[in-house]
């Protein structure tokens, strides 16, 4: 067991540097399935609206509790400078000006220019609070033209505005039921990335150390069989992968309060089978030595271009029908669809068998993967 | 000297072919995943193909009928009506045929999973159940004036006006802008290798020129400016690739684009020599430092999840301010979005104050010339 | 002669509890080739190293051309060529590209640059790899690339810390034949080894070594005869009784001998064809014998006998 032996000293070696990644990546995790999981409620979004009341009327003062309700009041002076900083820093989603004469106009029932606002381009809670005021008006008008007095009509509107819509969630499998929270599915989906970057930064470094070709061709010349080498470089590799695995499967767990049920047993088996894919990707570049100031290149090329191409940052039902035929063929396209079925999102459905269909596809990369790993390794060895 | 220097430290960082050769081709790639990745986000976020949906009759309620007729009809219909029985549509809601169950009853509505057609259906009922609150409070209260106020919920008021103070701006960009600002980041990795490479203590090239008559100020001075001229061109080819190759939007003041970017780089270059001139850590972890730096930095400039700088100003606004990513980026959003420079000269000059503190920090830590050990 | 180029004066150098040089003191004169001698670890490269104000030290003085010498006395650097145990030199250039950044390091003419870079190449015998980068080279051509980056702007000082570690028979007398030259030439040169038959036949002056201490110091005569040995026999004997060996360690001049391995060694302290002597009365008692030398004492059996143990292990 001597090249294992080896191979345990150097990982000792390039330990400190591992230990480096696993902890900025482990920090990204975390403060990814965090906000992604802030991002995700669209309708509960709480957002920080600013009020620049210039009427300052009984009417105006209504529209403000309307437009404050469920969302968080920011302070901001009627100044065109202050108003833009505001927005640009982001201390204010939305900023909302009253014009002068609001009470008025509406008394007289022109609903017609009555606002001005300020609002990063592009916001999707910008427009979605773009359409509720819009919506709020028009019952304002509504409830006016039957005969109510303005704020009363404001009160009422506000009142239809907030009228309930029952929602179910149909669970079509028993475990359906399971607690599977935001923030771990988004953990579990950030993974993929986290795992490929965190293998390609971390265990190449020891592999190319065992590849270098000194220490390479002095191995072959040894008596042990090419096999058996490989097996031992394997049987280390996996050691060290499987520990990282543990590490980052336990940090989602406590992340998550140590919820522990069948959909969590999934998602753990999941990201197990995908972290080997990701160790067969870290060999592979490693086969091709590259040097190791480049490999931290190479990891985002790899990590980051797969997973904008698979959904890992942009959810799935949002990519394009060719990027989504494209990611069919990255392993990470799979592993991000069983997780959103887990977790219901992108408009998949948990299904046990489609979900073990999911795993199957990732097992038979990460099988072709070792094959062109060995392969490779054959090939390079013969070139030593 | 200092000519003579920068001369062949130019040289030996253009041989340095690996590395340069990822430098540029690293945004290229990148580049060219986001353009794919992103190529149809827009709008599809923007236009809705009709959502399919089961309608289960549970009590007669003619009105909805109607207007579920309406947007499920013509060219942009919203919806892909199905009527059917409960049992049915649970099947195929199970097997993915439509997206929610709409009972006519209680109008609530089933669905099996979250995403953007759930959000669109349940807005929809959302708003109905509004209107109709509204009418049928009106013909309790004053039925003669229902149809005033049915006209007056179908009238298309101009109530609020946005004051667009930028151009409208894909969402999308922010990440080329952060993938600029990890390229100009990664200019960090030649910022080490001037340190180690004057250092004695560091590695024997620095003990050789420690031994040389050639002042050491002149010496870094000439390797960090060598150093500079390659980052240029590497982020001279990104920003060049970006704008004209894959056409994102830089805005129309591309040459102040190219100016932030090669500051940027400069910053880039000037973090790696700060950090390479700390202690006596070997080649390797410097590195993984160096480059577990500029990826938090990116991702708290969001560069993976774009949401993440809204927080980070929400919870710590100074951050913002002061992480070389973010302020890379940011000044291409200036660029882009605003017309006046206030903005933008304030980026740039917080790039300027970074990359001087960089610079005269790693010059401090490296002033000392003799060592305790080698 | 007369000259003093270096001067070091009562150095101590610490590493935490470890003293690697302990009060050491040494003069060289203008024109020596001067050879520090001394087993791994016993401060020769520190020496080098503080001597060339890379490191600090704790204690002591250190002249050179009669200044004193700092990181920025640039006149004094200007003067000194290095040449490092470890090859320093940048993988991504040249050799003609190596030479000429270093010697421009220290001369500005661009014409004289390049006339000594010619020169550096030519000494050294690497005409024919001017273009090669020095991951092409071989060991020896890659030592030779290294000394002549040190000597191109020919320095009045050259140290040389281990040029010839891990060099095979012909670049290393290449290397030091060239040394002699450089020292024809003017320059003084400070040799540091643990090889002592090269400090024996190129040094004119030597000090050696142990512990961070200087222990001997003197040209290599002056070094050997501070020592009793003056000759050392070796006889290959199959068969020796102890009767015999105490017989011959009855002889006269004989202060040790030593028999193992079939080998009888037997040192002298003076006298005059003690070969014979031995011989004589190995025949009389019909002791058989193979083979029978004389040597001199080397630099070994200085260390040897100063120190107790070889300087360094056998070969």
């Amino acid at each position: 067991m001597q090249v294992f032996k080896t191979f345990l000293k150097v990982l000792k070696k390039k330990l400190p540097n591992a230990l480096i990644f696993i902890g900025v990546f482990m920090a990204i995790a975390i403060a990814m399935a965090n906000s992604g999981a802030e991002t995700a409620k669209y309708e509960d979004y709480e957002m920080k609206i600013g009020i620049i009341d210039r009427d300052n009327s009984k009417e105006s003062k209504a529209l403000s509790e309307f437009v404050l309700d469920g969302n968080k009041p920011v302070d901001i002076a009627d100044d065109e400078d202050e108003i833009l900083d505001a927005v640009y820093y982001e201390r204010a989603g939305y900023i909302l000006i009253i014009k002068e004469g609001f009470g008025e106009k509406l008394k007289n029932g022109d609903l017609n220019d009555l606002f001005e606002n300020y609002k990063l381009p592009s916001s999707v809670y910008g427009t979605l609070f773009d359409n509720r005021l819009d919506s709020y008006l028009n019952s304002v008008g509504a409830y006016m033209s039957s005969g109510l007095e303005p704020t009363e009509a404001m009160s009422k509107a506000q009142e239809a505005m907030n009228v309930e819509t029952k929602v179910t969630m149909k669970n079509f499998e028993d475990t359906g039921n399971d607690d599977y929270s935001e923030n771990f599915s988004y953990y579990y989906k950030y993974l993929a990335y986290i795992l490929i970057s965190v293998l390609i930064t971390a265990l190449c470094p020891v592999l190319l150390i065992m590849n270098r070709k000194e220490i390479k061709a002095r191995t072959i010349c040894s008596s042990i069989t090419a096999s058996s080498q490989t097996f031992q470089i394997f049987l280390g590799s996996g050691g060290f992968v499987l520990i990282i695995w543990i590490f980052f499967a336990a940090a989602g767990y406590i992340l998550t309060d140590g919820i522990m049920n069948q959909k969590v047993l999934l998602a753990m088996l999941n990201s197990f089978i995908f972290i080997i894919i990701a160790a067969g990707i870290a060999m592979l570049i490693a086969a091709f030595e590259p040097s190791s100031n480049v490999l931290n290149m190479i990891a985002n090329v790899v990590g980051l271009g797969m997973s904008f191409l698979c959904g890992v940052f942009v959810p799935q039902d949002l990519l394009a029908e060719g990027v989504l035929t494209a990611g069919k063929f990255l392993p990470a396209y799979w592993y991000v669809k069983a997780n959103n079925m887990l977790a219901g999102t992108c408009g998949e459905v948990f299904s046990k068998s489609e979900i073990f269909k999911c795993f199957g596809v990732e097992v038979l990369y990460a099988v072709a993967l070792f094959a062109v790993v060995m392969l490779v390794m054959r090939v390079k060895r013969k070139e030593a | 000297m200092f000519l003579h220097t920068f001369k062949y430290d130019f040289r030996q960082c253009l041989r340095q072919k690996e590395l340069t050769f990822w430098l540029i081709l690293f945004p290229i790639i990148l580049g060219s995943f986001f353009k794919v990745a992103f190529s149809e986000l827009y709008e599809k976020t923007v236009k809705f193909d009709a959502v399919p949906i089961a309608v289960v009759e549970t009590e007669k309620n003619a009105v909805f009928d109607q207007v579920i007729e309406q947007v499920s009809t013509g060219e942009d219909a919203l919806f892909k009506v199905t009527r059917t029985d409960m049992k049915n549509a649970e099947k195929m809601l199970k097997d993915e045929k439509v997206t929610g169950i709409i009972s006519t009853g209680d109008l609530s509505v089933e669905f099996s999973s979250s995403g953007i057609d759930q959000t669109i259906v349940k807005s929809f009922i959302q708003q109905y159940k509004t209107q109709e609150k509204i009418i049928t409070d009106t013909a309790t209260n004053a039925p003669e004036k229902l149809d005033t106020v049915i006209s007056a919920l179908s009238t298309d008021i101009e109530s609020n006006k946005n004051i667009p103070f930028a151009d409208d701006l894909d969402t999308t960009v922010q990440y080329f802008y952060n993938l600029l600002a990890m390229v100009a980041l990664f200019g960090a990795m030649s910022g080490v290798f001037v340190a180690i490479n004057n250092q004695g203590n560091l590695s024997s090239l620095g003990a050789r020129k420690c031994c040389s008559p050639v002042n050491k100020l002149t010496s870094i001075t000439a390797g960090l400016s060598a150093h500079c001229v390659v980052q240029t061109i590497c982020m001279i080819v990104a920003v060049s690739f970006l704008a004209f190759i894959l056409k994102i939007d830089f805005g129309d003041r591309l040459g102040l684009v190219y100016l932030s970017s090669i500051v940027g780089g400069f910053m880039g270059v000037a973090m790696g020599f700060f950090i390479g001139s700390f202690g006596r850590l070997s080649e390797g972890v410097k590195m993984g430092i160096i480059m577990a730096v500029s990826m938090l930095s990116c991702f708290l400039s969001g560069l993976m999840v774009n949401n993440i700088k809204a927080l980070v100003s929400e919870y710590v606004p100074v951050f913002n301010e002061i992480n070389p990513a973010a302020v890379i980026s940011d000044t291409y959003y200036c660029l882009a979005i605003y017309d006046d420079y206030s903005r933008y000269i304030r980026k740039m000059i917080t790039m300027i104050i970074l990359t001087v503190f960089f610079t005269l920090g790693g010059y401090i830590l490296t002033r000392r010339r003799k060592y305790a050990s080698l | 002669m007369g000259n003093t180029i270096v001067k070091i004066d009562n150095l101590v150098k610490r590493y935490k509890e470890l003293i690697a040089l302990d009060h050491f003191s040494l003069e060289i004169e203008e024109g020596e080739i001067f050879g520090l001698l001394g087993p791994n670890g016993s401060g020769k490269t520190t020496t080098i190293n503080c001597l060339l104000s890379l490191l600090a030290y704790d204690k002591g003085n250190i002249e050179i051309f009669g200044e004193k010498m700092t990181p920025v006395n640039y006149k004094v650097k200007k003067e000194i060529g290095i040449i490092m145990q470890n090859v320093a030199v940048f993988d991504e250039l040249t050799v003609y590209e190596n030479i000429d950044y270093f010697c421009g390091l220290y001369i500005k003419d661009k014409e004289t640059r390049r006339k000594y870079v010619d020169e550096a190449i030519a000494f050294v015998g690497l005409e024919d790899f001017v273009k090669f980068y020095p991951k092409k080279l071989s060991g020896g051509l890659l030592r030779r690339l290294n000394i002549a980056c040190g000597i191109a702007h020919k320095p009045k000082l050259i140290i040389l810390d281990e040029p010839t570690v891990a060099v095979d028979p012909q670049s290393r007398n290449k290397i030091l034949e060239g040394i002699q030259e450089l020292n024809k030439q003017g320059a003084t040169i400070i040799y540091t080894s643990h090889y002592m038959e090269e400090v024996e036949q190129i040094c004119t002056r030597i000090a050696i070594m142990d512990k961070g201490k200087k222990i001997a110091e003197g040209t290599k005569d002056e070094l050997k005869r501070m020592i009793k040995n003056t000759e050392t026999l070796t006889i290959e004997i199959l068969d020796l009784s102890d009767e015999m060996l105490e017989k011959i360690r009855a002889l006269n001049h004989v202060y040790e001998t030593d028999y193992s391995d079939s080998r009888l060694e037997v040192r002298f302290s003076g006298g005059k064809h003690n070969l014979i002597h031995v011989l004589n009365l190995l025949q009389e008692n019909n002791v058989s014998f193979s083979r029978a030398y004389s040597e001199l004492p080397t630099l070994n059996d200085v260390f040897l006998e100063i120190t107790g143990k070889a300087l360094r292990d056998k070969e």
